[in-house]
């Protein structure tokens, strides 16, 4: 019948599981500046740490709720673990990981030949990181890249210089919580014209009770290095809510390039609220690859400050919002700088009553020349049920611009749909096609093992269960 | 000086309900999403009296001329209506609001009562609690109106708030075209606040065309809010031109309310040095299978701000959608400041909706092409001007056309 | 012209403050290093500096934590990425004064 969406179900979320929680160190439930001193002691962090997360914790109390984007009236603050230590040491090999977390990241599906391509894998479970190793080529062209709670023991000098600088701790709600109770993410420092040829990677995963994730992670990319860095995790179903309240800094010096990819797959309690920002000096040039599958709500804004001439953004964002979620996703890029250009193409996906919204500002200073913007939003919504929302803001000072926005929501075409059935394919098969074809341009962008976890993520959400 | 003891009672009532909701509220804040970027605290609202409430129209009686029909304003006082034979005799009304309030007390008293509770701002509130003077235009079903109708208001006071109201009722099958002006008198020494209400009701499958331009004084203040449903199969084309005063805050909200209903808004607004514009346009898709369609285009000079701000909405009951949404902002020189805020809501999925936005300045290779055939610079920016303008303009009245394109060439010439 | 205005008693200045001249909002902070007046607006979004954080040197905007330098104005830490402009301060029997100034700030 004409005007009927195509019949499209969601197999069952396939990593919907936990082992019983054996965090050995754990915290009471709430937030106080108990758990905020006790939590800088257990990381042996200098004073002037353990002030920063208080300053936070004063600062996050304070800010009030974001009283626009995603709904978050379920989300309760008391009743959250903030932090749980798995184990004492940090291991140096994958042998050493405890049998059954090995197992969880075994089953996520990393294959152990993967190893051989990854220059380290910090693994993080329950807010640690349990297993770190660094590549030794790496090392020797001076490349760090470790946990930031020994960033700050063991580069004080750079942790300072750059922490809270590009995300302060004001910045927001989300931020001054992760600023407060931070465990946990990556510290990066590319020294100057190193390329690090390589993606970096971590996954994270939740896997305590009603547990808040909050990892730090910091990118310093140095003159003319470059570095990808690669984040994606998955979550097992829980009964209470989850909170994700990340914080990621990116700083590329001049002539630097720095990308990050993340595949977010999270399960459908969890509260994805992050705060992602890069700051790009002259001629730098910062990549956000952002793919958002999971998660009760997101609320991610990945953003490019361009404060030298010649700097250059883009962000590439995939959103699929199904049922019960509220993808709150976009971007934003402030030209401070002349001769800066910014790329924004985001593509969304809401079926089966999920919403999803793009939220993004473009601000160009005054006094600027030669500043280039192109923001392309593309939205298929499935069927009746579900909603797609376009929130762009242009703030335009300067006239030597050129600045460009479109945005277009619709739903799967017929005419296509009617093509590709012509030819023997079913309805949910030619959806699938259809809906892949749309991702596809940002999909091309994800090393090849990203672009396989996603279209099979995306083939589950489609698919119908087997069996 | 009249009193509001002439007015019909339910008026008078509508009044202190309209002005206990006006004393209810407070002014609006910058942290409400319509009102981020114009703060209006530093505008000394208060300071504005409104002028007294409606007087006795005893307005000349006018040849319409080429028109179909005219009415005139000087400050807020009717003197001028003239309505063709032709339609006076089918039943069509162009009236003073003091006229209208009797003879169409049903459907004024219905719409007004209706907008009061729909009221958001305390502008609107204000507005129905101080209407100083209006028209009503009433078109009986089936009635295909060729020429123009002419709302001519010339505004004028000091420190005083007027609020001048139009009604279009437009009946089944009907057609009309109406061109409104609302502009200082020349010479008035301003420092007004203009705080103006169309209300444009469409049944099935009438046809609306009405052409509007605003050109206060450079102390005025504007606030003028369209709010027009459009019913099964009808279309209407709204032009908003804005031009003057210092500060302007304009909102277009059309609601499709029947399937083959269809929309046009389109807008050209010129800011200079010292001027603040907010525009809006609302799209708001309640009834399956319409259209509508939003282009506003503008130019913002040097020490100018504007905000465009416009939304399509779409429930969920609402399939078969089809709108679109365009802004573009023409930047001329330094020290200008653009916004353009385009937003989607969109609540079906069997839709076709999209929204654009540029922001760019003259093309640099046109300006020396036009100069190396001898053109001046200001002239060969003028015809680039003129030219950006001109798409938008295709279908007006030629009066109308030609009024924009001039006030637009005077503010360039006055600029350079 | 470019006259001092007194702004407020040194007493009344206990760390953060905000006044009014030339039609402007001024904040004043003082601190171990003396006593600096800045723009009171914040130059990222509409918010008081003379309700932000003072630490080392530098005010933290309460609304996004832009951080700017007190002595110079200058912008050190995101969101914002415009200066706020400075203001010259005395201290004379007891009593703060500004200098009033005409031109925009840098």
């Amino acid at each position: 019948m004409k005007g009927q969406s195509p019949v499209v179900e969601i197999a069952e979320y396939q990593h919907g599981y936990h082992f019983p929680d054996e965090s050995v160190f754990k915290t009471k439930k709430g937030l106080n500046e108990e758990i905020v001193n006790a939590i800088s002691h257990r990381k042996e962090e200098p004073e002037w740490m353990r002030q920063f997360r208080l300053r936070s914790l004063a600062a996050f109390r304070k800010k009030p709720m974001p009283n626009w984007g995603a709904d978050l009236s379920d989300l309760d603050f008391e009743n959250l673990y903030y932090y749980a230590r798995p184990q004492e040491q940090q291991s140096r090999s994958w042998e050493d990981v405890p049998a059954n977390i090995k197992e969880t990241f075994e089953r996520i599906g990393i294959p152990e030949a993967e190893r051989k391509f990854l220059a380290g894998v910090g693994a993080q479970y329950d807010s640690e990181m349990v297993y770190h190793s660094i590549k030794e080529d790496l090392t020797k062209q001076g490349v760090i890249f470790t946990d930031p709670e020994t960033a700050v023991r063991e580069h004080p000098d750079l942790v300072k210089q750059y922490f809270g600088t590009v995300i302060p701790y004001l910045d927001n709600k989300f931020a001054a919580l992760n600023s407060a109770v931070w465990s946990g993410g990556s510290f990066v420092y590319v020294p100057k014209g190193v390329k690090v040829e390589v993606p970096l990677q971590a996954y994270f995963r939740i896997n305590a009770k009603s547990f808040g994730q909050f990892e730090r992670t910091l990118i310093i990319a140095d003159e003319g290095s470059f570095v990808h860095y690669i984040e994606g995790c998955t979550a097992p179903v829980y009964a209470t809510e989850s909170l994700h309240s990340a914080v990621v800094e990116i700083i590329a010096l001049e002539g630097a390039r720095v990308r990050y990819t993340t595949i977010q797959n999270w399960s459908n309690d969890v509260y994805n609220l992050v705060t992602k920002r890069a700051v790009a000096h002259k001629d730098a040039i910062v990549e956000w690859v952002d793919g958002n599958i999971g998660a009760k709500r997101t609320m991610k804004y990945p953003s490019i400050w361009l404060m030298g001439e010649g700097a250059h953004g883009e962000v590439l964002s995939i959103a699929f919002a199904g049922k019960g979620q509220e993808q709150d996703t976009g971007a934003k890029a402030v030209h401070a700088a002349s001769h800066t250009s910014s790329i924004v193409t985001a593509k969304s996906i809401s079926r089966g009553g999920g919403i999803s919204s793009y939220r993004g500002l473009l601000k160009v200073n005054e006094g600027l020349h030669d500043v280039r913007s192109r923001v392309v939003c593309d939205a298929l919504i499935l069927d009746e049920k579900s909603r797609s929302n376009t929130y762009p803001y242009m703030e335009i000072d300067s006239d030597d611009v050129s600045i460009e926005h479109e945005a277009r929501v619709s739903k799967i075409s017929e005419d296509q749909l009617f093509y590709l059935m012509s030819r023997g394919m079913s309805e949910q098969e030619a959806s699938l096609m259809i809906v892949s074809g749309f991702l596809d341009p940002l999909v091309k962008q994800l090393p090849m093992e990203y672009a396989v976890e996603l279209n099979r993520l995306i083939e589950l959400e489609m698919e119908g269960t087997v069996g | 000086m009249m009193t509001a003891a002439a007015e019909p009672l339910w008026m008078r009532t509508l009044r202190s309900k309209a002005r206990e909701r006006f004393e209810g509220m407070h002014w609006p804040v910058t942290s409400e999403e319509e009102w981020r970027r114009t703060d209006v605290n530093r505008l000394g609202l208060d300071s504005y009296a409104p002028v007294s409430a409606l007087t006795p129209a005893c307005p000349r009686e006018t040849e319409p001329g080429a028109a179909a029909a005219v009415i005139r304003f000087r400050a807020n006082k009717c003197i001028e209506v003239g309505l063709a034979g032709q339609w006076q005799d089918a039943g069509v009304r162009l009236l003073p609001l003091d006229n209208a309030l009797e003879e169409f007390e049903a459907p004024l008293h219905t719409l007004y009562e209706k907008a009061l509770a729909d009221a958001d701002n305390r502008f609107l509130a204000w507005h129905y609690a101080s209407l100083s003077h209006g028209a009503l235009l009433w078109v009986p079903p089936g009635l295909e109106i060729k020429e123009p109708i002419f709302i001519d208001f010339e505004e004028d006071g000091t420190g005083t708030m007027s609020a001048p109201h139009v009604a279009v009722l437009l009946g089944a099958g009907s057609r009309a075209s109406v061109v409104q002006r609302i502009a200082a008198r020349k010479g008035a020494p301003g420092g007004m606040l203009c705080n103006a209400v169309v209300d444009i009701r469409l049944a099935d499958a009438a046809g609306l065309q009405y052409w509007e331009q605003q050109e206060l004084a450079p102390t005025d203040l504007y606030v003028r809010h369209v709010r027009a449903e459009v019913g099964r199969d009808s279309t209407l084309r709204h032009f908003d031109a804005e031009f003057g005063a210092r500060w302007a805050k304009t909102r277009v909200d059309c609601s499709l309310d029947g399937p083959g209903a269809e929309a046009f808004l389109d807008g050209a607004y010129y800011c200079g040095a010292g001027q603040h514009m907010d525009l809006r346009t609302v799209q708001r898709h309640r009834s399956p299978k319409a259209t509508s369609r939003a282009v506003y285009k503008g130019a913002v000079a040097g020490g100018g701000r504007t905000i465009f701000q416009g939304l399509i909405e779409v429930a969920p009951g609402a399939s078969g959608t089809d709108a679109y949404l365009t802004n573009r902002n023409l930047i001329l020189g330094e020290g200008a400041r653009s916004d353009s805020i385009p937003t989607l809501k969109i609540g079906n999925n069997d839709v076709k909706c999209s929204h654009g936005s540029t922001t760019g300045r003259l093309n640099a290779e046109e300006l020396f092409y036009l100069e190396s055939r001898g053109l001046s610079d200001a002239d060969a920016r003028e015809m680039l001007v003129v030219g950006y303008f001109e798409d938008i303009l295709t279908l007006a009245p030629v009066g109308f056309k030609a009024g924009a394109l001039a006030a637009i060439k005077g503010r360039l010439r006055a600029a350079a | 012209m470019n006259g001092w205005v007194k702004v407020a008693s040194a007493e009344e200045l206990v760390s953060t403050m905000n006044v009014t001249i030339d039609g402007v909002p001024v904040a004043l902070f003082r601190t171990e290093e003396g006593i600096f007046a800045l723009d009171d607006i914040c130059s990222h979004e509409y918010s008081k500096l003379s309700e932000g954080d003072v630490w080392a040197g530098e005010v933290y905007c309460q609304k996004h934590g832009s951080r700017f330098n007190l002595r110079t104005g200058a912008v050190t830490g995101l969101p914002a990425t415009k200066p706020v402009g400075t203001w010259d301060v005395k201290v004379e029997n007891g009593e703060i004064w500004i200098a009033s100034r005409t031109k925009k700030p840098s």
